[in-house]
């Protein structure tokens, strides 16, 4: 790499082909992006378990098939980075706030796997007492075992993606579709001590009606969960449906259906005492995912495993979407990352907006404010977004209306 | 210095890839012009832009010295032409100031439109012509059917040389010929000056600078010379010749060609065609065939950022010190706002000026479809040359519309006929010839409305003949049409880019077309946007772009955020790039729409 970035100059992108960055230069980026003045600082931990049984056609994330042996080298080579973060560039003393396990099927691996590595975090990171520690899971890979060895090492919250309780649809999306399965893995958690479940539903899939979806939501309400996700059905590239729909072997979801759907999502949860808090998510009061706040509100994340994605101050890096590249490189004492980039503290401040707005409650005046006063282009954009009803600002905060909850990703592309 | 006996001056007339390029660079290997080590290839186009499409716009002039096999030194000024259509004046200006030209066939390929054409114009200036088939070391080479075709279709008599300039085949031979056939140039040392400017450029430091032939007397530093078709005088600073690097000499004789500095501050001045003399002992006549150039087609050029007007004037300015057939006044669109309405001298012309503006100056650029100059005669007795299809008056006020056209020569297998001739009945072309060029090969002569022309009709040509037809045309005159202006409307609003003239029997079918394939160029939008096609306040055709109904990312994590941060970024920047007409946003592509609709 020939030039050192700046924190204040333009954007800088860099690649890492193969070899990731030593510790001790992550540790100078970092500090030179700021990360380590305000003391306050807090961390979210994501950790990428790049595991699946079968792939489902909607996903587009990187995974591997499950493999004993690679397993061992991912929990081996993950360990390894936990420690480089804590010790070599100096996170251990940032107050982790929330743990979230993600993937990929993290319960594809054994519960002292995950076990195992939650206590390495703890061990090498200053983990809150009261800090969100989740996992996800698939229902059909969650036994007894599994759902109390979880609990007992102090796993506080679990998100299921059951995506539909029709098994016509379950078939369709190519998971393991048992609906027996999912509602006995749902009564087995919150029976064994899982207070605080999400859900993961998706609608617009193809097939489904209205009728079924409905029937959906009243199964998730019947089960009642703290927290549910709906997402609406995008074909994403990388995913299978993505190459069926450009062989022309698969139905798109219709964008006026899907939007009906939202709303009788948007209503029944909200009728059932959920609130919206951003546009794919609803919680019981207080039960909103502290760790996913962190991506909108831009606050500092930590990612782990191959994929992952960081965002400490105004640096953002990301590691190798490859199982054998990201160990090899831990084993050569260096970190994974294959792309960085520094923003500009305009740019930090758009983001924020930006994705702050994803969140129902918006974003506060004093993030938006700086932008108004230097950008008279940013301000033309906002005003004619406010013109045509997709944005409101009032009550000292910027937020999207329901019609801009629809057009999200134009209010992004116009404010960015 | 050689004397007149010593000097011969040639062209080389040949189709575009049929190795003329690559036989100039032989020659000066041959006469040591050029070491190999400075051997670039293709020595003579310098722009990258002609490298890149293989084609030579401006033409240059090299002086080499030969040692022939008799012993006698002899100086050779090879004199290259502009290889296009749109060059015809510049061509036939160079290949007045040579007393000979090689007509370079390919072996495999056979004679082309443009050969014809050129050599036609080699003719029609009295040259001594050379047939040369190249590329004879290929397996497809078919001498004796190139042979047979310089014959018949040309009229040539003498039997072509047959060398490989990539093998270095046959070279010392044709510069041999070069010798014996092409007549010594003549002209008195003593005679009052008379040169022809053949080519001028501008350099920033010593302004324009003119390659000439010169005919009769001397050309030297200190001398004050006049240029005939506008009388103006200047100063001679320095004389030289091209070898090919720049080499000052003390002057330039009769029958040599090199370049001449006089301090001309514009290009404009020193124009292709024009004769040089003394202003103290004019030439009695000017040399003949000048003519000043004019613009055929015309498009509107406006920046995509309406703050990059300055540049793009000023980028207009500097393009036109270097191209004095190149037009541009400012213009205003009530679509696109400030901009230039510019002039070329065809559609090739055209996509270089447009593409030097974009890679050399950097200015983004939004291009309306080109459009043909008509000539309109109002009920008040008045004659309106109308450049922008938005300025044409309104139907009540017209008497008479005229548009130009143009002769069209068609060279291609005969197994393409049927579609050049369907092509040509499409365009409004009417046939004036066809006939066999050998038993495989026909040509086709058309009289066709320029304005059919300039809509493609070239990419079609070669997709309906696959790559095997080539083209040359001439300007044919003005003839009298029934032509209307088309309008477009976005959501019931006029955009003035987009309106265009057009033949009143092929108005619905472009109507359609058009507003077909706006459909596919303009994005769905927030709301219903309606296309329409319209003669004056008759609507003739409709198309609607449904609104977009959503447009969300459903998950927004952390592996979201990085890919769809990347991805927005990417359409912010297409986003910069689109005009906003009224509440539609409407990307660059869409004002050249018209060229881009399907095949009929």
């Amino acid at each position: 790499m020939s030039n050192s970035p700046s924190p204040n100059g333009p954007t800088l992108l860099l690649r890492y082909t193969d070899g990731g960055v030593t510790p001790t230069q992550l540790r100078e980026y970092i500090s030179d992006a700021g990360f380590f003045q305000p003391l306050r600082q807090t961390l979210g931990l994501y950790v990428h378990i790049p595991f699946c049984r079968t792939r489902c056609r909607f996903c587009s994330f990187y995974i591997e098939p499950h493999r004993v042996q690679q397993v061992r080298a991912f929990l081996q080579a993950a360990i390894q980075e936990i420690e480089y973060y804590a010790h070599h560039i100096g996170l251990r003393d940032v107050p982790v706030e929330t743990v979230y396990v993600g993937g990929g099927t993290p319960t594809t691996l054994h519960p002292q796997e995950l076990n195992g590595l939650l206590q390495a975090i703890r061990t090498a990171f200053m983990v809150r007492p009261w800090a969100e520690l989740c996992v996800e899971g698939h229902p059909a890979s969650l036994t007894l075992e599994m759902i109390s060895a979880l609990v007992k090492a102090g796993w506080n919250r679990l998100s299921l993606g059951v995506q539909s309780f029709d098994v016509r649809e379950l078939r369709m999306l190519g998971g393991r579709p048992s609906t027996r399965v999912t509602q006995q893995a749902l009564r087995l958690a919150k029976a064994v001590g899982f207070h605080n479940i999400n859900v993961d539903l998706m609608y617009g899939l193809p097939g489904q009606t209205l009728e079924t979806w409905r029937a959906s939501l009243e199964d998730l309400l019947a089960f009642a969960p703290t927290h549910c996700s709906c997402y609406a059905l995008t074909v994403e590239e990388g995913s299978i449906f993505f190459e069926e729909s450009t062989r022309g072997r698969m139905v798109e979801p219709d964008p006026a259906l899907q939007n009906a759907m939202e709303a009788m999502a948007s209503s029944a949860l909200q009728h059932a005492g959920y609130e919206q808090y951003e546009i794919s998510n609803f919680s019981q009061p207080g039960y909103a995912c502290r760790h996913n706040q962190r991506y909108w509100r831009d606050e500092p994340y930590l990612g782990l495993g191959p994929s992952a994605q960081s965002c400490l101050g105004s640096l953002r890096f990301g590691n190798v979407g490859n199982l054998s590249a990201y160990c090899s490189i831990l084993r050569n004492e260096r970190l994974p990352i294959d792309e960085l980039d520094f923003r500009s503290s305009e740019q930090v401040a758009r983001e924020t907006v930006v994705f702050g707005l994803r969140l129902l409650q918006g974003v506060p005046d004093k993030k938006v404010s700086p932008l108004l006063q230097a950008q008279t282009e940013w301000k033309r954009a906002l005003q004619s977004l406010k013109d045509e009803g997709l944005l409101v600002h009032e009550r000292g905060r910027l937020r999207l209306t329901a019609l801009g909850r629809r057009y999200a990703d134009t209010v992004a592309v116009a404010l960015l | 210095m050689s004397t007149l006996t010593h000097i011969r001056n040639f062209s080389i007339i040949a189709h575009i890839d049929h190795g003329k390029s690559t036989l100039a660079d032989r020659f000066l290997e041959v006469t040591g012009a050029i070491t190999p080590r400075e051997f670039r290839e293709q020595i003579l186009d310098d722009m990258d832009l002609e490298r890149e499409r293989g084609i030579t716009i401006k033409a240059h002039a090299v002086t080499t010295s030969y040692t022939a096999r008799n012993g006698q030194t002899y100086q050779l000024n090879l004199i290259d032409t502009p290889g296009h259509v749109d060059f015809t004046y510049e061509v036939s200006r160079s290949l007045a100031a040579c007393e000979g030209a090689l007509l370079l066939v390919d072996a495999t390929q056979g004679v082309e439109a443009q050969t014809i054409a050129n050599a036609y114009l080699a003719i029609a200036n009295d040259l001594v012509i050379i047939p040369v088939i190249n590329k004879i070391d290929l397996p497809s080479a078919n001498i004796d059917a190139v042979t047979q075709q310089i014959h018949d279709v040309l009229g040539l008599k003498t039997t072509p040389l047959l060398v490989s300039a990539k093998q270095g085949i046959g070279v010392t031979e044709v510069l041999e010929a070069v010798i014996q056939i092409i007549p010594a140039p003549r002209g008195g040392q003593d005679n009052p000056l008379k040169a022809l400017i053949f080519d001028s450029w501008f350099d920033s430091y010593q302004g324009a600078i003119m390659l000439v032939r010169v005919f009769d007397g001397m050309v030297k530093p200190g001398m004050t010379i006049r240029l005939m078709s506008n009388d103006r005088t200047f100063e001679v600073q320095e004389v030289g010749i091209f070898t090919p690097k720049r080499m000052k000499t003390a002057r330039l004789a009769p029958g040599e060609v090199g370049y001449v500095v006089a301090g001309i501050k514009e290009v404009t001045h020193a124009k292709i065609g024009d004769t040089v003399t003394e202003a103290a002992r004019p030439t009695a006549e000017p040399l003949p065939g000048y003519r000043a150039v004019k613009p055929m087609v015309f498009c509107g050029l406006y920046p995509t950022n309406t703050s990059d007007y300055e540049t793009l004037r000023d980028s207009l300015e500097k393009l036109r010190l270097n191209d004095s057939s190149f037009v541009y006044e400012p213009e205003t669109s009530l679509a696109l706002g400030f901009g230039f309405r510019c002039g070329f001298l065809g559609l090739l012309h055209m996509e270089i000026i447009r593409e030097r503006l974009q890679r050399e100056y950097g200015v983004d650029l939004i291009s309306t479809a080109p459009t043909v100059v008509y000539r309109v005669k109002t009920t008040a007795g008045e004659v309106l040359d109308i450049e922008n299809p938005s300025k044409l008056p309104d139907p009540a006020q017209i008497a008479s519309i005229e548009e130009p056209y143009i002769l069209a020569t068609i060279i291609a297998p005969d197994r393409y006929a049927g579609n050049i001739i369907a092509l040509c009945q499409e365009r409004r072309g009417t046939q004036k010839s066809l006939q066999y060029l050998d038993p495989t090969r026909i040509m086709v002569v058309y009289e066709l409305p320029l304005n059919e022309m300039v809509l493609d009709f070239y990419d079609r040509l070669k997709s309906r003949t696959q790559g095997y037809a080539s083209l040359d045309y001439e300007f044919a005159g003005y003839r009298a049409s029934d032509l209307v202006k088309l309008d477009l409307l976005l959501n019931g609003e006029t955009v003035d880019a987009l309106s265009f003239i057009t033949h009143r029997e092929k108005a619905y079918q472009r109507g359609r077309q058009l507003v077909e394939k706006m459909k596919e160029l303009i994005p769905k939008q927030m709301f219903e946007v309606a296309i329409q096609a319209a003669i004056g306040k008759r609507v003739i055709a409709r198309e609607t772009i449904p609104a977009l109904k959503k447009n969300v990312t459903a998950k927004c994590y952390g592996g979201d955020i990085t890919r769809k941060r990347k991805l927005w970024e990417k359409q912010k920047e297409g986003k910069k790039r689109m005009k906003q007409l009224g509440r539609v946003e409407v990307p660059q592509e869409a004002f050249l729409a018209l060229l881009k609709v399907k095949d009929e």
